[in-house]
C-alpha cells in the first residue's frame, strides 16, 4: 500500500505539471483572446512531427531541428490568428469551426506523410534513469518533463507579473474594453499572446515524445488533457489551472494504480463533468488571465 | 482642433445625432448639454471611436479620424472618461493608471520602474495616492471619477472628453472635481469637451456651451447667452432646472 501511495504521490505531481504545461498556452490564449482555440492541438503535432522532418528528412543536427520545429509552431499559430481568428473575430460559430478544420488539415497531412507505420521517434531524452520516490521508481525523463512544465510556468508567470507586455495582456484579460480606452495595439499583443502561448506545449510535448507512442492522431488526446484543465480551472485563468491541473493529475494517478489504467481519462472526464455541473464557470470564477 | 461636420448617427429608428456640425479650437473648455436622450453621450462616443456615425467626417489636429479606431485615436491624443467609470475593477488604482502609461506612445520607451513612478505621480495629482494599493472595484464612486481622470491624464491627451463627472457625487465633491479639472486643463494645455446635464455645473468652468435637443445641435455660445435662447428653454421645459 505504501508502494501505492508513493505512485500516487509522485504521478499526482508528474501528471499535473505535465497537464499544466500542456494546457499554458491554451489558458493564455482563452485568457487574452477570450478565443477558444481548437487548432491548438495541432501544435503538439507540428512540435514532434516538424523536428523529425528537420532531424530525419531533411538532415539537420537534432537541437537545430527542435529549434526550426518551435519556430515552425510559432509561425503557424501567427497565421491561425491572422488568417481564422482575426477574419472570423465577429462570427464565432465560423471561427470555432474553422480552427477545428485548421487541427483536421494538419493532422490529415501529417498522417498522409508520415502514416502511423512509419514509426516517429525523436531521441529527446535528457535523463533516462529511474528516480526513486519513496517505495517507488519513476521514469527520469517524466520527472524532467513535469520540472520543466514548471519552469515554463514560473517564466511565464514572470512574464505577465514583471514586463510591459505581460501587463497589458493582464489589463486585457481583465477588461478589453478598458484596455481600448488607453490605445493598446490589440493586433500586436494578441498575435504576440499566440506566439508565446504556442511555446509550452510544443516544449512539454518534444519532452515527453521518447515515452509516449507518437502517431499523427495523438494531437486530441493530448489537447483533451489542455481542454479539461482550462475547462475545470475556469477558462483563462493561470491560478485555476495550476488546481485543476494537479486535481486531474491526481485523479489519474488514484485511478491509474488503484483502480484500472484504461479508466484514468473517463474518471477525470467524469469528475470534471460533475464539478462543472456544481461550478459552471470552473474553479476560479475571476475572468482574468493571474 | 476638433472639425465636426454633418455627423449622423441612428440607432434602428431612431437619429441620435442629427447633422451635427461645430468647430472646437484649441485650449477650449466647451461645455456639451441637453436634456436626457438629446444624444450628448453617442455624440461623444462617435468623438472617441466607441461608436462609428452613418456619415460626416470627424477630423482632429488636420486629421480624417472618422474611421479610426478608439485605440487609434486614443494614441493621437483622444481621451475620455464614462458617466459609468470604466476602470478595471480587478486591478488596483496603481495598475489602472500603469496600463494607461503603458498603452500610451511615450509609456512603450518607459521601463516598468518609469511608467510606475510616473502613474505615482498621476495618483498624487487626483490625491489618490493613498488608494493606491486598493482594488479599482473596492472604490467609492468619487474615487473612481478621481481615477479615471488621472488615467484619462496618464495618456497625455491633447483633447479631453468628460461625460457627466459629476453623476452621483456630493456637493463638495462635485466642487472638488471640478477644481481639479480646471487645473488640470490649465496644467496640461488640454482641451477639454465636458458633458453635464446640469448647466450651472458648467457655468464657471465652460467658455462655450453646445446645446443638444433630439440629436440635432441647437445653440452653440456662450454659456449666460445660450441659456436665454428660447430654443434652450424651450428644450429643457419639464426637464430639470436650466
Amino acid at each position: 500500500m505504501i508502494a501505492e501511495l508513493s505512485l500516487i504521490v509522485a504521478y499526482t505531481f508528474i501528471f499535473g505539471s505535465m497537464y499544466l504545461g500542456m494546457a499554458l498556452g491554451f489558458t493564455i490564449t482563452t485568457g487574452v483572446l477570450r478565443v477558444f482555440n481548437l487548432a491548438y492541438g495541432a501544435i503538439f503535432l507540428i512540435a514532434v512531427y516538424g523536428t523529425w522532418m528537420f532531424w530525419h528528412d531533411l538532415g539537420f543536427g537534432l537541437i537545430e531541428s527542435i529549434v526550426l520545429a518551435i519556430a515552425l509552431v510559432a509561425l503557424f499559430t501567427y497565421a491561425v490568428y491572422q488568417l481564422v481568428i482575426l477574419r472570423f473575430a465577429e462570427l464565432e460559430d465560423y471561427m470555432l469551426a474553422a480552427l477545428v478544420a485548421v487541427f483536421v488539415i494538419v493532422e490529415e497531412l501529417i498522417g498522409w506523410a508520415y502514416p502511423e507505420i512509419v514509426g516517429v521517434y525523436i531521441p529527446t531524452t535528457i535523463y533516462n534513469e529511474l528516480v526513486p520516490f519513496g517505495e517507488a521508481n519513476i521514469p527520469g525523463q517524466y520527472v524532467v518533463t513535469a520540472f520543466v512544465s514548471l519552469a515554463l510556468l514560473a517564466i511565464y508567470l514572470l512574464f505577465f507579473i514583471k514586463t510591459k507586455n505581460g501587463f497589458i495582456m493582464r489589463a486585457i484579460s481583465q477588461d478589453m474594453f478598458a484596455a481600448k480606452l488607453v490605445g493598446v495595439n490589440f493586433n500586436r499583443t494578441f498575435a504576440l499572446a499566440m506566439i508565446i502561448a504556442s511555446i509550452p506545449p510544443a516544449i512539454v510535448m518534444l519532452l515527453i515524445s521518447p515515452i509516449w507512442a507518437l502517431n499523427p492522431y495523438i494531437g486530441w488526446s493530448v489537447f483533451t488533457y489542455a481542454i479539461l484543465v482550462a475547462v475545470l480551472g475556469g477558462l483563462g485563468n493561470l491560478k485555476g489551472s495550476i488546481m485543476a491541473a494537479y486535481i486531474i493529475g491526481f485523479i489519474q494517478a488514484s485511478v491509474g494504480f488503484l483502480l484500472d489504467p484504461r479508466l484514468m481519462l473517463l474518471v477525470a472526464l467524469i469528475v470534471v463533468m460533475i464539478v462543472l455541473i456544481i461550478r459552471p464557470k470552473g474553479l476560479a470564477r475571476a475572468e482574468t488571465i493571474w | 482642433m476638433l472639425k465636426v461636420s454633418n455627423l449622423v448617427k441612428r440607432f434602428g429608428g431612431i437619429i441620435a445625432v442629427n447633422d451635427v456640425s461645430f468647430k472646437i479650437e484649441k485650449g477650449e473648455i466647451v461645455g456639451l448639454i441637453g436634456p436626457n436622450g438629446a444624444g450628448k453621450s453617442t455624440l461623444v462616443n462617435l468623438i472617441s471611436g466607441f461608436y462609428f456615425p452613418d456619415s460626416g467626417k470627424i477630423e482632429f489636429n488636420g486629421h480624417d479620424i472618422t474611421k479610426k479606431r478608439m485605440n487609434e485615436r486614443a494614441k493621437l491624443g483622444i481621451a475620455r472618461t464614462f458617466q459609468n467609470p470604466r476602470v478595471i475593477l480587478n486591478m488596483t488604482a496603481h495598475m489602472n493608471v500603469l496600463y494607461a502609461i503603458l498603452g500610451s506612445p511615450e509609456g512603450k520607451k518607459m521601463t516598468m520602474t518609469e511608467a510606475g513612478a510616473e502613474a505615482i505621480y498621476y495618483l498624487d495629482l487626483f490625491g489618490l495616492l493613498k488608494k493606491r494599493d486598493v482594488l479599482a472595484g473596492d472604490l467609492a464612486i468619487y474615487e473612481l471619477r478621481l481615477l479615471e481622470l488621472a488615467r484619462a491624464l496618464a495618456l497625455k491627451p491633447k483633447l479631453l472628453l468628460i461625460d457627466e463627472a459629476m453623476a452621483g457625487l456630493n456637493p463638495a465633491e462635485a466642487d472638488n472635481v471640478s477644481k481639479l479639472i480646471n487645473r488640470i486643463r490649465k496644467e496640461f494645455d488640454l482641451t477639454i469637451i465636458w458633458i453635464e446635464h446640469v448647466l450651472k455645473v458648467l457655468m464657471k468652468s465652460a467658455e462655450r456651451v453646445l446645446v443638444m435637443h433630439y440629436g440635432k445641435l441647437i445653440a452653440d455660445g456662450k454659456p449666460e447667452e445660450v441659456v436665454r435662447k428660447p430654443e434652450v428653454i424651450e428644450a429643457y421645459i419639464g426637464e430639470e432646472e436650466v
